[in-house]
């Protein structure tokens, strides 16, 4: 694999916007609400913005990590794991943090069947829909990377009408109900900051596609303004969420986002839940084509002689298998959940443990040239 | 190009034929317009479902070959079940086609029924992703069958839009929001209680009748309709009810409010006895009045009246929710967000010595153009 | 095999020029326009060639053969003197010859053999008066349009441009045809890799013949597979000047009335020059029409498919009566009924079209008026449906481009069979499909989607909408011009910088 990403593939700094923004925000959109508030009740969007700092924190260390490892070459992990570990150690650690990527295009591309069979049609074929829908990934994917910061971008403008839907049910909601504020230990608090923490998980793709960003400098400042925007996104929806529903009923709603649009009507249509959930299409798309890209990039990374257009194919077939292979919704929750495990130890232990790793190395390195 | 073809062809063949979705074409189903539950005694129900016909109205257009029209034609469907089944399932049976429920405008329980309890009815409507937050929920005195499926109403026009459309101009005006949304919020909601409206057959046409207020699931009180405005002040602000306060032996005074407001606020609220206090601004239109009871110069002293029976209507309103221990003011949620540590363990007990401290202050904005 | 004998063929064919110019003569000489005799005078005697249907026999007649008969002219070299012409070529080049001899030249040779020839140009050109614009009308802007000559068409350009960095390039393209094609730019301000990507393109195009523009519009794109035009065609000359003073580069084809513009964006198929007649609100929200009615041309009959089939849902409570209604006697589904207007307004409009305009016009309001009602009447579509799709009709033939419009029209039956396979998300998976196209579709390598991505926010100033002529102080980012600023922006802030005045001062 060559050193240098041509400026021609490279993509705006204001890519660092979109990219980890389009990937942070998913189906868990419509869901985390619930589980949030379980500990936490009306304090729950504190919660939502001390995981956001938190979230921001882990970017930092993401984006001091590439930074660190510019000037040794190619500033994304696979390069840093194999300079910092040697070539095994490195593949096998390349190994577990892909399967973290894969496992998050699965979950998403899942998740989004999951809610259209229980919100539209029961009855689609997963197989089928999996197929066409990794067949546009396809398409998209041998566009290269501006494509998908093209998708990205576009994700990103189809998702604003939808939290412009939410704010339809400001007139239906009790304010009241945040009261009486910060009134929970911070035990509560931090259990759902933990069940924050994977709700906020994406940003962390930065690690793969950061080289393809040109005008790293602008690049970093965007990346911060994207996870800013997510904390915003999230804790309003949050605090909605409270407004609107009483604590029981959040209590007993899965999908509390689906049930403030189908509150929403129009003089021309009705039951907006099923519109918003075509265009929950586009949260989903740059997730699989994103991820499906970085894993290619790891099989040529690993093994240069594989070309990519030929990889991809066999991983989006792969994901194909792994979605119709999960049958119940339980199913998805508990994968969901080891997912999400997967990726709060991934990026909230793993990457400040690297960090420290290539600091060290940095170190000896330069003792050794003393 | 051939490597192409040889792609594409097997996925067009998949895609034609895997089969299409179960449809739902819109003339070949039966929408469910609303749907009523008598309960019948040992956990049996009678349901009742309506479904509109369009027969009685023809198309002009299509009218002019002579075509008969193919709407649906059954217009409603009863049957006994057991509490908690779903209509739709069980009628299914006898609809000449597939019966939807996604477009439901109306769910009746008659008195029994809302007695007994409707947790399993309303487990049922908030588990079907069709079911529109926006229906309307009510309780019937007398059958929900014979409401749903006499003939001898004035009005021609579906009697589930009928009855929607009454509640919704009611809903605008005196009486509370009581749609699916926000039932439920009160009823999964702590320290609350739903309350839904009571309609009822009157010779040939229906009328609202008051509220029905749930302790949980079960309806154990009747509000009557000329306490239903000092309710829904109480409960939220809004505008254009209409409020007939007689304030002399046959001497009446009717106002349409132009605005009301209600604030809360709360004291020792995890005391044995927490005080709450409600301060109530009335803006109100004198639409009615005795002769020469109301001038530009007496209505500060009609103001004052005022003032003190609605403040005295509204405290004995609450003290008899706290005798029946509800809470369909959502008086405990008002306590729970002003109070710090709130102790929802012992609420209820004390929410019966609570004490409630309501100050109503009416001004009248205008008295009409003639003196 | 076939194929392959043809090739061969077509090598040794009549694209090679004559080995010699006796053979060119022997050639030419069988058709009976070709005039070759030998002229004797007292001090000259030369051979005269020249073909007399594309030459102007009337200055020939005039003017040359006088002035070469006089005694004036006594060797070859006084022709130059003598004669009242501007241009003699003297070349010993046989594909020269030939192709000026076919395109209108007088030859004078010394000898009936000789390869030392002189040419004097004196072409005829039959063509069509300038008239008004018969495609893309516009109201209050210009009404002249392109013809079928190339010259004439330049001088269009150029009374528009009357500067001497307005450049054209000559090129002849075609294997057989050698088409001449012109590129107009305008120097110090066209991109230069942007020039060289169109030169090289239209260089190594190898083809037979290029009709018309729009033709090598579809041999130059960069997505042949493509359901999108990629270049704008027009037949306006103002719309061509516009382009190049903002940067771009133009290509006329010799017989075609209309240009290519290149690069284009998608946004530019739905501008009209009226828009910058129109005072910028006014012209911001006509785009904004512009825009919602592609849109609704594109999926307004997907989605009616889609709410009736899958998602009667959507379909509002009020609206549900008429809806159902009106359905009642139709006795297909949805996408039966869908199709077969469909099919039957894209008959009608391809009728009217071929059929002369008269007739055409008549067709186009018996066929809408009569079948549509009697269709409905006779219980086969629903009226709504009439409705829907009557308005989504109308709505594709607001864009401005006919081969967008097109396009446009045909796009929506995807949309239609998507929608009966998968309801909404089947609508939403083949609009995906189509923007993720766009998405990856370029104009002479610059991406067509241009201000949504890569997201410009100057350049988004005159798409969707059209900001007042003072914010449009710069050329399009995506064209990369040589020159950024339309105006000298220095000096518009100074002027901008002046202390307004109070009320009432």
């Amino acid at each position: 694999m060559n050193d240098k990403i041509k400026p021609a593939h490279q993509v705006g700094p204001v890519s660092a916007f979109f990219i980890p923004q389009v990937m942070q925000i998913g189906i868990g959109y419509l869901s985390f609400q619930q589980i949030i508030t379980k500990y936490s009740q009306q304090d729950a969007w504190l919660a939502s913005l001390i995981s956001g700092a938190l979230s921001l924190g882990i970017l930092w260390v993401v984006l001091r990590l590439l930074e660190n490892e510019r000037q040794f070459g190619m500033p994304d992990l696979f390069s840093i794991h194999t300079r910092i570990f040697g070539r095994r150690i490195g593949t096998i650690l390349n190994l577990f943090t892909v399967t973290h990527v894969l496992l998050f295009a699965i979950m998403s591309l899942r998740s989004y069947i999951e809610i259209v069979h229980v919100w539209v049609f029961p009855q689609m074929s997963m197989f089928l829909f999996s197929l066409i829908f990794c067949l546009i990934a396809w398409y998209i994917v041998s566009g290269g990377m501006r494509t998908i910061a093209g998708v990205c971008l576009l994700s990103f403008i189809y998702l604003v009408p939808l939290s412009i839907l939410t704010l339809f049910i400001v007139p239906h909601a009790q304010f009241e109900n945040l009261l009486p504020l910060v009134d929970h230990s911070p035990a509560a608090l931090l259990k759902s900051c933990y069940e924050l923490t994977h709700v906020y998980l994406g940003f962390e793709l930065l690690l793969y596609v950061y080289p393809f960003i040109s005008n790293p400098r602008e690049a970093r400042k965007w990346a911060f303004r994207s996870a800013l925007t997510t904390v915003y996104f999230y804790t309003t929806t949050l605090i909605l969420a409270i407004a609107y529903f009483s604590q029981g009923e959040l209590q007993n709603t899965i999908w509390p986002t689906v049930a403030y649009w189908k509150s929403v009507r129009f003089p021309l249509v009705e039951h907006i839940d099923i519109i918003a959930i075509v265009l929950l299409l586009w949260a989903t798309i740059p997730k699989v084509c994103l991820c499906s890209w970085i894993i290619a990039r790891a099989v040529k990374f690993t093994v240069p002689k594989i070309k990519m257009k030929y990889s991809l194919i066999v991983i989006l077939a792969l994901m194909i298998a792994g979605t119709t292979m999960i049958h119940s919704g339980l199913q998805v929750k508990r994968l969901n959940d080891v997912y999400a495990t997967y990726g709060v130890l991934i990026i909230y232990i793993y990457l400040p443990i690297l960090l420290f790793c290539q600091w060290i190395k940095k170190k000896r390195g330069r003792s050794a040239a003393s | 190009m051939k490597q192409k073809a040889v792609l594409i062809a097997p996925l067009i063949a998949i895609l034609f034929l895997s089969g299409c979705l179960p449809t739902s074409i819109i003339d070949d189903v039966l929408l469910v317009e609303a749907e009523g539950v008598d309960y019948l005694g040992n956990e049996k129900v009678m349901g009742t479902i309506t479904m509109p016909n369009y027969v009685e109205n023809p198309n002009p257009g299509s009218a002019g070959a002579g075509l008969p029209t193919t709407a649906s034609m059954l217009r409603h469907l009863s049957g006994v079940t057991y509490d908690g089944k779903s209509l739709v399932d069980r009628f299914q049976q006898s609809g000449q086609m597939p019966i939807r429920v996604g477009k439901i405008r109306l769910m009746l329980f008659n008195t029994a029924m809302a007695k007994k309890g409707l947790y399993k009815q309303i487990d049922l409507r908030n588990r079907d992703p069709d079911s529109p937050r926006d229906m309307n929920f009510a309780v019937v005195e007398g059958s929900c069958r014979k409401l749903l499926t006499s003939a001898d109403y004035q009005t021609q026009i579906p009697v589930a839009r009928y009855i929607q459309d009454m509640i919704e101009q009611n809903t605008e005006q005196n009486y509370p929001e009581s749609t699916m949304e926000s039932f439920m919020y009160a009823y999964y909601g702590d320290y609350m209680d739903p309350f839904l409206p009571i309609i009822r057959k009157q010779g040939d046409h229906i009328a609202m009748h008051g509220l029905a207020l749930f302790k949980n699931d079960k309806y154990v009180m009747r509000l009557s309709e000329n306490r239903v405005f000092t309710f829904k002040m109480l409960f939220q602000k809004f505008n254009q009810g209409v409020y007939d306060y007689e304030f002399a032996p046959n001497k009446h005074i009717a106002f349409k409010n132009v605005h009301t407001d209600v604030n809360y606020k709360v004291k020792n609220g995890n005391s044995a006895a927490p005080d709450i206090y409600a301060s109530v601004n009335v803006s109100a239109q004198v639409r009615q009045a005795y002769p020469k009871s109301l001038s530009k110069a007496s209505s500060p002293v009609m103001e004052k009246k005022l003032n003190r029976h609605m403040a005295k209507q509204s405290a004995q309103l609450v003290r008899r929710f706290q005798r029946k221990g509800i809470d369909p003011l959502q008086l405990g949620q008002h306590v729970r967000s002003y109070t710090r540590n709130f102790d929802g363990k012992s609420w209820p007990e004390r929410y019966a010595n609570a004490r409630f401290h309501c100050k109503v202050d009416v001004t009248i904005k205008q008295t009409g153009i003639s003196e | 095999m076939f194929w392959k004998n043809s090739k061969k063929k077509n090598d040794q064919g009549p694209a090679q020029p004559s080995k010699s110019i006796a053979d060119l003569l022997v050639q030419l000489e069988t058709n009976p326009d070709f005039n070759h005799f030998c002229h004797k005078s007292k001090t000259l005697t030369c051979w005269i060639s020249y073909i007399n249907t594309v030459v102007d026999l009337e200055y020939i007649h005039r003017d040359l053969l006088p002035a070469l008969y006089s005694e004036r002219v006594q060797c070859m070299k006084d022709i130059a003197q003598v004669v009242p012409i501007d241009k003699l070529i003297e070349t010993r080049d046989l594909s020269v010859i030939q192709t000026s001899l076919l395109d209108g030249y007088f030859m004078i040779q010394p000898s009936k053999r000789s390869q030392h020839v002189y040419l004097i140009p004196c072409p005829k050109k039959q063509a069509r008066q300038v008239a008004d614009t018969e495609v893309e009308t516009s109201i209050v802007g210009a009404h002249d349009s392109f013809v079928e000559s190339l010259e004439t068409n330049i001088n269009l350009v150029r009374s528009r441009i009357p500067i001497p960095q307005f450049k054209v390039e000559e090129q002849r393209i075609g294997k057989l045809s050698r088409t001449r094609i012109s590129i107009l730019y305008i120097e110090g301000l066209a991109n230069k890799a942007n020039l060289n990507t169109t030169r090289q393109r239209i260089t190594d195009l190898e083809t037979v013949s290029v009709i018309n523009a729009n033709m090598l519009a579809l041999m130059i794109g960069d997505n042949s597979q493509s359901f999108f035009p990629q270049f704008f065609d027009t037949e306006r000359p103002d719309r061509v000047s516009g382009a190049l003073y903002e940067g771009k580069i133009a290509v006329l084809v010799d017989g075609s009335p209309s240009a290519l513009i290149l690069p284009s964006t998608v946004v530019e198929f739905f501008a009209t020059i009226d828009d910058y007649s129109l005072t910028w609100p006014v012209a911001s929200l006509y785009r904004l029409l512009r825009l919602f009615a592609v849109a609704f041309s594109v999926i307004s009959s997907s989605l009616y498919v889609a709410a009736l089939t899958y998602h009667y849902q959507l379909v509002p409570k009020d609206l549900l009566a008429t809806l159902i209604v009106s359905r009642s006697s139709v006795p297909y589904d949805p996408i039966i009924e869908v199709l077969l207007l469909e099919v039957m307004i894209e008959l009608l409009r391809e009728a009217g079209v071929r059929l002369p305009t008269k007739v055409g016009q008549t067709i186009g309001i018996v066929g809408g008026i009569v079948i549509g009602t009697a269709s409905v009447q006779a219980g086969v579509t629903s009226n709504i449906l009439l409705i829907i799709i009557a308005m989504s009709a109308l709505a594709a033939f607001i864009t401005p481009n006919y081969r967008m419009a097109t396009t446009i029209r045909l796009m929506r039956f995807p949309f239609i069979l998507a929608a009966q396979m998968f309801g909404l998300i089947g609508v939403g998976l083949c609009f995906m499909f189509f923007v993720c196209h766009l998405l990856k579709l370029t104009s002479l390598g610059r991406p067509f989607i241009e201000p949504i991505y890569p997201m410009r926010v100057t350049d988004l100033k005159d798409s969707f909408i059209r900001l007042p002529s003072n914010m449009q102080g710069q050329r399009p980012l995506f064209l990369r011009t040589a020159d950024k600023n339309r105006v000298n922006l220095h000096r518009t802030m100074q002027k901008k910088g002046k202390a307004k005045p109070d009320i009432d001062e």
